[in-house]
């Protein structure tokens, strides 16, 4: 009985983590959580079948640094990253691959690292 | 097992009903142990408990007549029970928020929708689609830049290579 529950269990649970399209970490950050914050503008878009999510941080370092921890989180699914730091500040570019179609994310952040944008696209097969 | 004419010691048999109240039987063994309980006459304080509890008495010779009390007091079992309905429900429920979930994400994504906040409050439509003809900019030039960028750096890392790359 325990073997069976277990066995059923673990089904399961393999049937929903293939089921499910991948987790995109920074996405969380569109949840409204910064609504009414005052140094955040966020944009969430779809047309032509294409998604876009655009947040903008102005002088803010902790919403700053916790996007930049969290997108860390995402590198270690991509398919593709390249980072640059250079004078004008920290630029990232991940890709992640799902159902054939690519979802793209951007960050860039100011040499202060105070001001952010953050940038995700890819069209709507991707995140299905 | 041992045959009837290799009886086990009062201690094995005690052994055997201590695994047994632990719940570390086999139902097959479970079943020998029984058997065993009927064929000899070893009595202690949990020899006759396991007995009582298995529904069984001793030197019963027609085999046939062993009846198991079907609601024997088996606390360990019961709560395997109760844990493993408790765990199918939870299985379930997980199953369907994740169901409903993904379903109404799908209903979002069918239709073309325009959102934007800035400074604390959501921006009308006209304003929102304006904030977001210039995110789209932005975030296709960030793009294409970084690309470009990647391009290039590429390239010198080949040019680098192929540089450091003795010749045959």
């Amino acid at each position: 009985m325990k073997r069976l529950l277990i066995i059923f269990s673990m089904t399961i649970v393999a049937l929903i983590a293939n089921a499910k399209a991948p987790q995109i970490h920074v996405e969380k950050f569109f949840d409204g959580r910064y609504n009414k914050e005052k140094s955040v503008r966020t944009s969430v878009s779809k047309e032509n079948g294409r998604y876009y999510r655009v947040l903008h941080v102005a002088n803010n370092q902790a919403i700053v640094e916790e996007i930049y921890k969290t997108l860390t989180k995402d590198t270690e699914t991509a398919t593709k990253f390249f980072e640059q730091t250079g004078e004008g500040g920290k630029s990232t570019v991940v890709k992640l691959i799902n159902n054939d179609e690519t979802i793209n994310i951007g960050f860039q952040q100011d040499p202060t690292g105070t001001s952010a944008s953050l940038f995700i696209n890819g069209s709507e097969k991707a995140f299905k | 097992m041992k045959e009837q004419d290799d009886k086990l010691t009062l201690q094995e048999t005690e052994q055997l009903c201590r695994l047994y109240m632990d719940c570390r039987l086999s139902v097959f063994e479970e079943t020998e142990l029984q058997y065993i309980l009927t064929q000899v006459d070893y009595h202690s304080p949990l020899i006759d408990d396991v007995r009582n509890t298995m529904g069984c008495e001793p030197y019963i010779t027609d085999k046939t007549s062993i009846k198991i009390d079907a609601n024997r007091k088996r606390p360990f079992r019961k709560w395997t029970v109760y844990i493993s309905i408790a765990a199918s429900i939870a299985i379930l429920f997980g199953i369907s928020v994740t169901f409903f979930r993904d379903v109404s994400t799908d209903q979002n994504r069918s239709q073309s929708y325009y959102i934007a906040y800035a400074d604390g409050h959501r921006l009308s439509d006209d304003a929102a689609k304006v904030q977001i003809e210039t995110d789209i900019k932005s975030a296709n030039d960030f793009f294409r830049e970084m690309t470009e960028l990647e391009a290039r750096e590429k390239q010198i890392i080949d040019k680098f290579t192929t540089f450091n790359t003795p010749e045959e």
